[in-house]
């Protein structure tokens, strides 16, 4: 299970995540959803979020 | 903690950053961009993403706003201008509108009848050469007091998506005919050749050529002030913190970001209040791509009449580099029922995709959506409401908060945010000297 979450507060749904993600972990729209059976733990996402939205929880 | 100097810092690469950065490195003063993210832009960025290219915010520009500043700082520009800007879809029938005299072109079809046109024209023509009307009351409001035709209504509220992403019942009328007259001298309009990244790429060219240095991954941790006046900015760039030291500090960042950074207590009450107070405005972006052009005849469509979507953009006729060869890129903007959140996701994106569904034959079977992006509050399309916005001058002294929400009335978006950079900057020249 990834060690990435979404912190929802902060998220705005710009998508730019979502486009980041080399395996396509992370959709939906509004609020990014990730699913952490596909996440690569990459933390691409962590670092393109303008945000911070993406979260590293270990 | 290593030290540096520099003429001026600036946090944030957005467009009201970059254009600063570059109008100052042409002036003769270093300066440094500290972008958080792995890119340049912020919402003037194009990203890659399965071979197309995606705009972040605007693709939006003008010669003479955008090009004028990168050609000022030595580089070439280019603006895509269809060869018919406006369709607009009203009834059921398209209608093209000339850009030269939109307006009347875009009154006179959707009116009911020649008397509804020529009422609307001379009070519309008023508001322009005679007295803006009050920015107590709405666009709506205004003209409510000439026409009850959705149409009419319609098509003015394309125009105030398109430029604030607000809806007419939620901008000032009078911000409105003040945007019209301060733009009024641009005439070139268009689309970037692959997004507003084209604007932005070329100004981190011309600043690294001019001497200055825009890094990227390298966040801004502190704003240093001394007595109530700005000296510098800590940031951290490959794990380790450095001291810029400067004559002014530049914050393109979310005016949210300069009162966390520069520490709450440099900053009044008012200013808190104004900057806590601003809003942005929510804009849905509908990325799709498909095999075969989406719309056979026109590339770009306006629809009056729509539930949520206003506009509709073939990209790939007019910016092919946005797309793989052979593929097409289509871009729908959609308006938000209302601007001030919660926003109902599912219920604006079902009426956003029943409005695709509506206009692009084939939609389903055709299309691909390959993204629903949206942008709201710090991360709005504008950073505030049009008609809300900052001054450029913080009350700490040498600190200025620079971009979209830092502009002067009647102006908007990416246009704001070149101006907001050139008000920055001349205010910097008459201040301070370089090193």
């Amino acid at each position: 299970m990834s060690v990435v979450e979404v912190n929802e507060q902060k998220c705005v749904g710009c998508g730019i995540c979502a486009t980041f993600c080399p395996v396509e972990a992370l959709g939906g729209f509004g609020v990014i959803k990730l699913d952490k059976n596909i996440c690569n733990e990459c933390l691409d996402c962590v670092e393109t979020c303008p945000m911070d939205a993406l979260e590293v929880k270990p | 903690m290593k030290q540096l100097k520099y003429d001026v810092a600036i946090i944030g690469s957005g467009l009201g950053g970059l254009t600063t950065a570059a109008l100052l490195s042409k002036a003769g003063y270093k300066v440094l961009v500290a972008e958080k993210l792995p890119f340049t832009g912020g919402r003037c960025a194009t990203i890659s993403h399965q071979g197309y290219k995606l705009p972040t915010g605007t693709a939006w520009v003008s010669e003479e706003i955008h090009g004028s500043v990168c050609r000022e700082v030595g580089e070439d520009f280019e603006v895509r201008i269809p060869q018919v800007q406006y369709y607009f879809r009203i009834g059921g029938k398209d209608y093209s509108a000339p850009v030269a005299g939109l307006f009347n072109s875009m009154i006179a079809r959707a009116a009911t009848d020649d008397n509804e046109a020529r009422r609307m024209y001379s009070a519309f023509k008023k508001a322009v050469t005679w007295s803006e009307p009050s920015r107590s009351i709405s666009l709506y409001d205004w003209l409510k007091l000439y026409t009850d035709n959705p149409a009419l209504l319609g098509v003015f509220q394309i125009f105030v998506e398109m430029d604030t992403a607000l809806n007419h019942f939620e901008l000032p009328a009078g911000e409105f005919f003040r945007f019209i007259k301060e733009t009024s001298f641009v005439k070139q309009m268009g689309f970037a050749p692959y997004g507003g990244g084209y604007v932005t790429d070329k100004l981190v060219r011309a600043i690294k050529r001019l001497g200055g240095d825009v890094w990227t991954r390298c966040r801004a941790l502190q704003i240093k002030t001394k007595d109530g006046v700005a000296t510098g900015v800590v940031i951290r760039k490959d794990n380790e913190e450095i001291e810029v030291n400067a004559q002014a500090v530049v914050c393109n960042a979310h005016p949210e970001v300069a009162v966390e950074l520069a520490s709450k207590e440099n900053f009044d009450s008012g200013c808190l209040k104004d900057v806590a107070g601003l809003k942005g405005s929510p804009q849905v972006i509908y990325f799709i791509t498909s095999d075969k052009p989406l719309m056979e005849d026109k590339s770009m469509i306006c629809l009056p009449e729509g539930r949520r979507i206003f506009c509709i953009m073939q990209y790939t006729d007019f910016c092919p580099e946005m797309s793989p060869k052979g593929k097409y890129l289509i871009e729908a903007a959609a308006f938000v029922g209302n601007s001030t959140p919660p926003y109902d996701y599912q219920k604006e994106v079902g009426l956003g995709l029943q409005d695709l569904r509506d206009n692009i034959p084939d939609f389903d079977r055709k299309a691909t959506l390959m993204r629903i992006n949206w942008y709201h509050g710090p991360w709005g399309l504008m950073r505030t409401w049009a008609g809300y916005s900052l001054p450029i001058h913080s009350p700490v002294l040498g600190l200025y908060l620079t971009g979209d929400s830092s502009a002067p009335s009647g102006w908007w978006g990416s246009s704001a945010a070149v101006k907001s950079g050139r008000l920055t900057t001349e205010d910097i020249i008459r201040r301070y000297k370089p090193n």
